[in-house]
């Protein structure tokens, strides 16, 4: 589990060499894919109940015999298919490496006794990838053309496990029927036949792994009732590919292979085809909400081609239409469900048309005030995150070393227990620096936040402080039952007339905090007092804190501190 | 499209455009005044707040899987990628520009984020690891 790290920058002033960035521990042992078998087994449970709907029309797979492409008409793509961006690029790509004049070289090899055709070799692939994308070296190459493979596109010939090796290992292209991006996921009934059709044809290029086998033996298990049926597909397939010429039988052969490789991978391989479950429940919410009219159109339109061969059932179930669908049918012929629908269909109109004109009118409001808005230049903002840099790159441990160590790097906790030092003399001038940068920085740390604390205390002026940290508290770490009794707490302490630590405020927001306290108190009553307190510090009292003895002395202090340190190791070396 | 929301009142007050898919992760600068975002263009882009618009982009021809997170290094100088295609790439965000590639997880980056005092990076993949990069 070693890895690899690069750094590749060849700028002047170029963070690269600092920066050696590799990876320190690996936490979880190695795993084995129990997830995937769990997963499969869940699979199968859902394509049951998709094959007791299924069994109602004749289940006439006809999936590998013309695309059912034509199926997914009517339904948005980008919604359906995961990874969708991704494997649109990846096909440009593909493309770009079949094109006649710029791309692979793609040629029939003479073996042994037989020929295999249409190959490039791994090594003409990295070459290409090279010479033609902005690739930083051969790693990134290898990476980039593994996981094309790895999604399918670009398969070994001989081997289960979809990589790409950088030497004369013979590779092909996945044709465009079996792309990811031009089906779903594909259910057990296909692979079922598939296994089957390959245990049928006897030959030894087509012999099954063993783990094959084991999905094989399960299938069956699964599947006795309609095993039959499966069977059947299977030779029925089988005198279609006799029909093929040789040649193309072997590649189309190939090529299958690669397909179930990778919904269904060898153990050991990452399985690329994968959702995300999260997303995969976000995009159907979003698909089913978003579009209810159209929603009800679609729904007649697939309604009404449940006369279909059961593959596109088993399909749009697979696309998680499944609750549509399935739903539909479960309630009877396709009319009873339209009739209501239709007849709603005018009012549900009338509506969706007025909150159209409202969700438009404020969009135009919102664009106006966009407008109106003021903007800093980007010039200004693109100085901005310079001086930030410039400001924080001292104490950033991935550009500068960390003093006196970083703890995951050598085995030494001394910075962790430095932070947590409270101690005021011991700390390094650094962290005192840090405390300049603005008020925000100083309240952060609590060493800081103490030191501000006495200050404000010698000047008679603590309440602003405590003020301002209440707020803090009330807005972020209070929970929502409490809300109204802090808010009376803080107002008493704070603001009523005669309060223990009355603050400065002026008329106007004394005013407008009043009238927030009169409304609804919320977390957010303070705002403008916290605003107006927070500024006066900002100005007045933390500039005169920078300013102050006790300041200057800590980072004159902390700096000698610092250089007796290294003095001190330095000694020990020698 | 990235939007702002105001906690306060429940509506939003920016919005952003630009990434042609999904957005799965967003961050905030160090500073506060912008933020990036990640998403299955394989893009990040930063956005300024004040500017009120794109400042930025990182993004390759060879790098075409999804962006799943991203965090800052602490001088906001660094922005750490985690993608789908198995490596954290590491952009520089004032050149935007790679620094470098981090390899090692066996399946998809999905989440990570920098240790609070920002001496490393913790990863989380479908490979079913942590790692801690530092």
């Amino acid at each position: 589990m070693a890895a690899r790290t690069r750094a590749s920058l060849a700028d002047n002033d170029s963070i690269g060499d600092q920066l050696a960035v590799d990876m320190v521990c690996v936490i979880a042992p190695p795993t084995t894919y129990t997830i995937m078998a769990v997963d499969i087994d869940e699979q199968i449970a859902l394509n049951e109940s998709i094959g007791t709907n299924a069994s109602s029309g004749p289940p006439t797979n006809d999936f590998l015999v013309h695309p059912s492409t034509d199926l997914m008409e009517g339904i948005n793509r980008d919604y359906e298919i995961p990874n969708f961006c991704t494997y649109k690029k990846i096909e440009l790509l593909l493309e770009r490496m079949q094109d006649e004049n710029t791309g692979l070289p793609i040629k029939s090899v003479k073996s042994f006794m037989s020929k295999i055709p249409s190959v490039f070799t791994g090594g003409d692939l990295i070459q290409w990838i090279l010479k033609t994308l902005d690739v930083d070296d051969t790693t990134d190459a290898l990476h980039l053309a593994n996981l094309m493979s790895s999604c399918g596109y670009i398969l070994p010939i001989e081997d289960h496990v979809l990589t790409v090796k950088n030497d004369g290992t013979f590779y092909r292209f996945q044709t465009p029927y079996f792309w990811p991006s031009n089906h779903g996921e594909p259910d057990n009934i296909d692979y079922a036949v598939y296994l089957c059709k390959r245990t049928m044809q006897n030959k030894t290029r087509l012999e099954l792994a063993d783990y094959e086998a084991e999905n094989l033996a399960r299938l069956q298990k699964l599947f006795a009732r309609k095993w039959e049926l499966i069977y059947m597909q299977a030779e029925a397939q089988i005198k279609v590919d006799k029909k093929r010429d040789k040649v193309e039988r072997n590649v189309l052969d190939s090529q299958e292979r690669a397909f179930w490789d990778v919904y269904r991978p060898a153990p050991g391989c990452a399985n690329m085809s994968e959702q995300d479950v999260k997303k995969l429940m976000r995009r159907k919410a979003s698909f089913l909400s978003s579009q209810p009219l159209l929603g009800n159109q679609r729904k007649s339109s697939t309604a009404s081609s449940s006369t279909a061969p059961a593959s596109a059932l088993a399909f749009a179930a697979n696309k998680n239409l499944i609750t549509m669908t399935v739903g539909l049918l479960a309630t009877g012929p396709a009319a009873t469900t339209n009739a209501p629908s239709q007849s709603q269909t005018g009012s549900l109109r009338e509506c969706d048309e007025t909150a159209l004109i409202d969700q438009l009118c404020h969009e135009i409001e919102f664009l106006k005030h966009r407008i109106d808005r003021r903007c800093l230049r980007t010039s200004k903002v693109c100085e901005n995150y310079v001086s930030y840099y410039e400001q924080y790159a001292e104490f950033d441990p991935f550009l500068t070393t960390c003093e006196p160590s970083n703890p995951w790097i050598v085995d030494s906790i001394e910075l962790w227990d430095l932070e947590k030092l409270g101690n005021v003399k011991e700390i390094s001038s650094r962290r005192v620096k840090r405390w300049s940068f603005s008020i925000n920085e100083l309240l952060k740390d609590p060493i800081g936040r103490d030191l501000f604390w006495k200050f404000l205390d010698k000047e008679y002026s603590s309440e602003n402080l405590r003020f301002y940290e209440a707020c803090i508290q009330l807005r972020f770490h209070t929970p929502q039952q409490d809300v109204l009794k802090r808010v009376h707490d803080i107002y008493n302490e704070f603001l009523s007339p005669g309060a223990y630590y009355s603050i400065n405020i002026d008329q106007r927001v004394m005013n407008l905090t009043k009238n927030n306290m009169t409304h609804l108190p919320s977390r957010y009553t303070f705002d403008e007092a916290q605003d107006h307190i927070f500024n006066l510090m900002n100005r007045d009292t933390y500039a005169r804190f920078l300013r102050s003895e006790a300041y200057k002395e800590l980072i004159l202090g902390g700096k000698k501190k610092v250089s007796n340190d290294f003095d001190d190791k330095k000694q020990k070396k020698t | 499209m990235v939007m702002v929301w105001d906690i306060r009142t429940g509506g939003y007050v920016q919005t952003f455009e630009g990434h042609e898919s999904d957005i799965n992760a967003v961050r905030f600068y160090p500073s506060g005044d912008a933020f990036v975002s990640a998403s299955d263009d394989a893009t990040c882009r930063l956005f300024d707040l004040r500017a009120d618009r794109q400042v930025a982009i990182f993004k390759k021809e060879s790098i075409i899987f999804a962006c799943n997170a991203v965090d800052f290094s602490l001088s906001g100088r660094l922005l750490f990628g985690g993608y789908s295609d198995y490596c954290i790439n590491v952009w520089d965000t004032l050149k935007g520009s790679r620094v470098a590639t981090l390899y090692g997880h066996e399946n998809r980056v999905s989440s990570l984020k920098l240790s609070p005092d920002g001496t490393a990076l913790g990863t989380g993949s479908w490979d079913c690891t942590i790692r801690v990069w530092a």
